[in-house]
Parts: structure tokens; C-alpha cells; sequence
């Protein structure tokens, strides 16, 4: 699976790059002073790596937890993201992360301990408050657990720490870690969605609709909270019925009080993201309609977009109550 | 295809396995080339080699086309007549260390490789040792896309066969026992190549359209972009040629042919 290793010298003896060396004995090794040689320069095409990642291993020194946008949450207050790795196993045509990295290698910051270490001095400015940390931004959070060892070391971390609550957010069936795991209270494992005929044309190497809700339906029975998460809300042909069939395939199957939260968010992408993901994949279809550019996003039309979030609130407050339900707005320009 | 050799002698396997022939229109450098491959000698050291990618560069249609550096280098560890694609490329007295994208599936070796000012007798580390692909890289990549530019080395001596004297039958023979490696290598570019470049049929298309009317250079690319759009959305080629006939000019080109992309510009 990973043929080539790039490692920072300074992380060539960490007990995780040592793990990973020799989980691929194989794959050819090579040393940088800093991640942002590899990773960083420009002329690289995203789309041509895609076919084969690499993995680079890399310490992160800089600021590692960061505040979220305030329209975004599901229901604290507090709320924060970090990034233990860039860029993610999956393919989704609509996803950012191709327009925002020049490269599509995976880049791993194995010093775990360091991100915790700052999750819990932002979780102890307000001891009796808790924070929401986002684990799913720049990359899917179980995927590669195999490979990273991610979520046991962050479930061991947030146990001991309660009033610091976790998102793991993932398209993956790779759920054995939590499955293994006794369900802790403050860690929601969000499973993202968009219907199976979007998903076949969008979302490569996703596994489909019906295999997620099963592993969904498996982590409810074993008592974890789970998070739905119907972002980005793609416009499409016969939208109502297909969205509407996803979310009662979703309902019908997993027991509302296991649902902790379901966020909606509209499709929209900054501009220089676009024009970078448009160049890349010139004949796709989705970049290809009806979006148009509105302050320093690229969207649907206004109108499109509100029918369309509105169809999806409709239908999901059938299924559960207003409290639980999020619209993940973007930032007005 | 293009390929960037220092010497004649690690040409002459190329020039004969793909019947290139000796350009008359250059006088700067040496090139050969056939419909499909273009292949420049730069002679010896960073200096020729840099000038010659520029050269090269100049010649280039666009920055997706694939670069080749094929070419003889010592090796502290690898055994002679062992080819490897280099994984790290470095210079001695620079900062600057290029990784060319490992994006081929292969089973072959891959190396470090320093760039040196001259032969290396000592070879102190397992690695590479020549004397143009840093210089190479780094003209290259500042126009073409990086995974585009690869190159491939043959241990021409190591430390049990340390460099005595320039063996260019040697030469030929280490390159020439090579040539299915480089076959392999360039189907691999020509393949990664096609597929982010725009196909023919629709560079024809954009040709022909903008051919027409009077486009202004705004236009120029929206019309390309807007013909991309409607291709892929599904309108035939056919439906955009008569779009573009039945409007009068330029700018209404493209306002009728965004007209048929608002009514098909749904997600199926």
C-alpha cells in the first residue's frame, strides 16, 4: 500500500516512524530536514500523485489546535480543530483538501502527544465548559488507523479527559478501534454522507451508503454517540427523492437516541480552491454546472441552495428534533 | 517524450532504439527526435546540463510533457550496470533538494543522488554520484509539473570498480542492456502525461470555434473553458459547432453557449 516513506530526520527515531518502517519493510525511505520540502513546493500535481501517496513522517511544532469558524459547531460553545495528518485515502471530487495542498501525499505528524498536550491546556481554560475538538478536517479520521494508530491513542487521551469532547468524523468502515473500545460519552464518531448515486460519481474508494449505515448501526449497538453528517449537500437530478431515500435508509436503520448530532452543509469552496480543483479535473462534471462565484466562495446559486438545504432540514426534522439538527453555514464575505 | 543525456554515448542506445533522427534546425545542441521523442545531448557538468534543459524547455508545446534524464553515475553501495530512479537529488553546496515525485510502478531500485562538480573517486555514502541531474531538476521543475521529471541512472562504477577512464562502448552497452527499463518508464510518463492534458479532438474543437468570431483574450478563455464545460456535461461536439455558427459574434458565443449549460448544468 505505501511503496514510498519520506521521514523528517528529526522524527527518525520516533517509536511511531519506527512502527511504520517496519510495517512497510518495503517501501523505499527517504530522509528530509522538514516536511515542507516534499510537501510544499509548487509543480506538483495533485491529481497524478492521488494514484500513488506516499507517506511522509513529520514532527508538527507549530500551533496545532485551532479555532473553528463560529458558524460551525454541533451544539458547544467551544469549539476547536487540529490536524494530526493531511489529506486522506479517499477521493471526493468536491473535497477541498485538492485545492488547498500542492501535494496528495499523506503527511503524518506522529508526535500525538504534543497535539493532546495542547487539547488539554484549550480544554483547561474552561474546566467547567466543555470544547469540542474536530479531528476530521484534513483528513478522514479512521481510514488510515491502520496505519496511523490515531484513534486508540486519542480514545486513551480523552478518556482521561471528559470535559474535552472529540468528533471523529469518517467515510471508513474501519471502526474496529471504537468497536473494541468501551463507549466513552464525549466522542462522537460522525459518518458523512451524500446519496449512493452521488457518492459512485463522487466520492472514489468511499465505501457505499448502505456498508457505512452498517457500521454505524454496529457502533450504536455496542453504545457509542454517532454523528450524521450531510455536508457537502450536492444539487443533483431527482435531489427530494434521492436525498430523502438516504435519510430514511439512515433513520431506518439506526436507532435516533444513538444520533447525537446531524449537521447540513451547503457545497461551496473558496475560490483559488475552485479554480486550482477545476484545473486539475477539467471534465468533471460537478466544477463543469451550474455554481457561481459569490464573494470569495464558489457555490450554488442562493436559490438552489436554500431550496436544497431546506428540502434536506424538512426531511430530516421528521426524523429527529430541532436540538439535534446543525446548519453548517459558511462565513459570509 | 523527451529525453536529456550528457554524452553521445548514453544517446547513441535511445537514438537507435527509437529511430531518432538529428535535428538539422538546432545548432546549440545535439537533438534527435522522431514523431513521439525528442532527445538533447548536453555535455558534461551543471552548466551545459542546465543550459541544455532550457534549450529543451523552449521547445516544449506544454508543461505536462515528460522528461527523461537518462545517464551513467557512480554508486557507493549498487552493483555496476544497476539502474535506479532517484528519489532525492542534492548538490553539495546547496540548500536546495529536489524529490522527484515517486508516481511510476516499478520494481526497480531507487537512490539518493548527489550532484557533484566532478567525477567522485571516494564515494563516501551509499548513494548516487553524477554530475547533472541537480542542474537538470532545477531548471526543469520551475517549468514543468514535477512528477513529469524523472531520472534514471546506471552504475557505471562503485567502489569495486572505482572511475579509471571514460569507457564509451561501456557506456553504450550499460545504457543499451537498459532500454526495456526506458521503454517501460516512458509508456508510464506518456500515460501520466495524457491524462492531465487536453485531448486532441478538443483542442480542435476550441480551434475551430475560436476560428469563427472575433474573441478579446478574456474571451479566448472563457470560450475554451465554457466549450470544456459543455463537452462534459454532455453536448456533442456537433450541438457546440452549430451554437457557435448560429451566433454572430464572440460574445455571443459564449452567452448561447452558457444559456445550454445552465439548462444541463445539473449533477445526473
Amino acid at each position: 500500500m505505501i511503496s514510498t516513506i519520506y521521514f523528517e530526520e528529526q522524527v527518525a527515531d520516533h517509536p511511531r516512524t519506527l512502527h511504520l518502517f517496519e510495517k512497510f519493510p518495503l517501501a523505499d525511505r527517504i530522509p528530509c530536514t522538514h516536511y515542507k520540502e516534499v510537501f510544499n513546493p509548487s509543480g506538483q500535481n495533485f491529481r497524478i500523485q492521488k494514484k500513488k501517496p506516499a507517506l511522509i513522517l513529520a514532527g508538527n511544532s507549530g500551533k496545532k489546535v485551532h479555532p473553528v469558524p463560529a458558524t460551525y459547531g454541533i451544539g458547544g460553545r467551544r469549539n476547536f480543530y487540529f490536524s494530526h495528518m493531511l489529506n486522506c485515502l479517499y477521493d471526493c471530487r468536491y473535497c477541498f483538501l485538492q485545492g488547498m495542498y500542492p501535494s496528495a501525499h499523506y503527511l503524518l505528524f506522529v508526535n500525538y502527544e504534543d497535539f493532546y498536550e495542547e487539547i488539554e491546556k484549550v480544554a483547561m481554560q474552561t474546566p467547567t465548559e466543555p470544547s469540542w475538538f474536530f479531528s476530521g478536517y484534513d483528513c478522514d479520521s479512521l481510514a488510515l488507523e491502520s496505519l496511523s494508530g490515531f484513534a486508540v491513542s486519542a480514545l486513551s487521551f480523552f478518556q482521561d479527559h471528559p470535559m474535552a469532547q472529540l468528533e471523529l468524523r469518517t467515510k471508513s468502515l474501519n471502526t474496529q478501534v471504537l468497536e473494541k473500545h468501551s463507549p466513552l460519552s464525549n466522542v462522537v464518531t460522525a459518518f458523512s454522507f451524500t446519496p449512493q448515486e452521488i457518492s459512485v460519481q463522487l466520492e472514489q474508494n468511499v465505501p457505499s451508503v448502505s456498508s457505512r449505515i452498517k457500521a454505524m448501526r454496529s457502533l450504536a449497538e455496542k453504545g457509542w454517540k454517532l454523528g450524521i453528517r450531510l455536508d457537502p449537500v450536492i444539487d443533483c437530478h431527482q435531489f427530494t427523492q434521492r436525498y430523502a431515500s438516504l435519510i430514511s435508509q439512515i433513520f431506518g436503520e439506526i436507532p435516533g437516541d444513538s444520533v447525537h448530532s446531524v449537521s447540513l452543509g451547503p457545497f461551496r469552496l473558496p475560490h483559488p480552491f475552485f479554480k486550482r480543483m477545476e484545473k486539475l479535473y477539467p471534465s468533471e462534471p460537478l466544477f463543469a454546472g451550474n455554481l457561481e462565484k459569490r464573494g470569495r466562495s464558489v457555490s450554488y446559486e442562493p436559490e438552489i441552495e436554500n431550496q436544497r438545504i431546506e428540502t434536506c432540514r424538512k426531511l430530516l426534522l421528521k426524523e429527529i428534533p430541532s436540538e439535534k439538527l446543525f446548519l453548517c453555514q459558511p462565513l459570509e464575505d | 517524450m523527451n529525453f536529456i543525456v550528457a554524452l553521445q554515448a548514453e544517446a547513441r542506445p535511445l537514438i537507435d532504439k527509437f529511430k531518432l533522427q538529428k535535428s538539422t534546425v538546432f545548432k546549440t545542441f545535439r537533438i534527435f527526435h522522431n514523431t513521439k521523442h525528442r532527445l538533447i545531448v548536453s555535455g558534461i557538468g551543471q552548466i551545459q546540463a542546465a543550459a541544455a534543459t532550457g534549450f529543451l524547455l523552449g521547445l516544449l508545446k506544454d508543461k505536462t510533457e515528460a522528461l527523461l534524464n537518462v545517464g551513467l553515475a557512480g554508486h557507493g553501495k549498487l552493483a555496476m550496470g544497476t539502474p535506479f530512479l532517484a528519489n532525492r537529488i542534492e548538490y553539495k553546496d546547496e540548500d536546495s533538494v529536489y524529490f522527484p515525485p515517486p508516481v511510476l510502478k516499478l520494481a526497480t531500485d531507487y537512490s539518493l543522488l548527489q550532484t557533484l562538480d566532478s567525477p567522485e573517486f571516494e564515494y563516501p555514502k551509499p548513494v548516487g554520484y553524477d554530475m547533472e541531474a541537480h542542474a537538470i531538476y532545477s531548471v526543469a521543475s520551475k517549468s514543468i509539473t514535477r512528477e513529469m521529471i524523472q531520472v534514471l541512472k546506471i552504475v557505471s562504477d562503485n567502489p569495486s570498480h572505482p572511475l579509471e577512464q571514460f569507457d564509451a562502448e561501456k557506456a553504450v552497452e550499460l545504457i543499451s542492456d537498459q532500454t526495456p527499463l526506458i521503454e517501460e518508464i516512458c509508456e508510464q510518463m506518456e500515460s501520466l502525461s495524457n491524462e492531465i492534458t487536453n485531448d486532441r479532438d478538443f483542442l480542435a474543437l476550441v480551434e475551430e470555434i475560436q476560428s469563427m468570431h472575433r474573441f478579446t483574450q478574456t474571451e479566448t478563455h472563457q470560450i475554451e473553458r465554457d466549450i470544456q464545460r459543455a463537452a462534459c456535461l454532455g453536448l456533442e461536439a456537433n450541438d457546440i459547432l452549430s451554437l457557435a455558427r448560429s451566433s454572430a459574434n464572440g460574445k455571443s458565443t459564449i452567452s448561447s453557449l452558457r444559456r445550454e449549460i445552465k439548462k444541463i448544468g445539473i449533477l445526473a
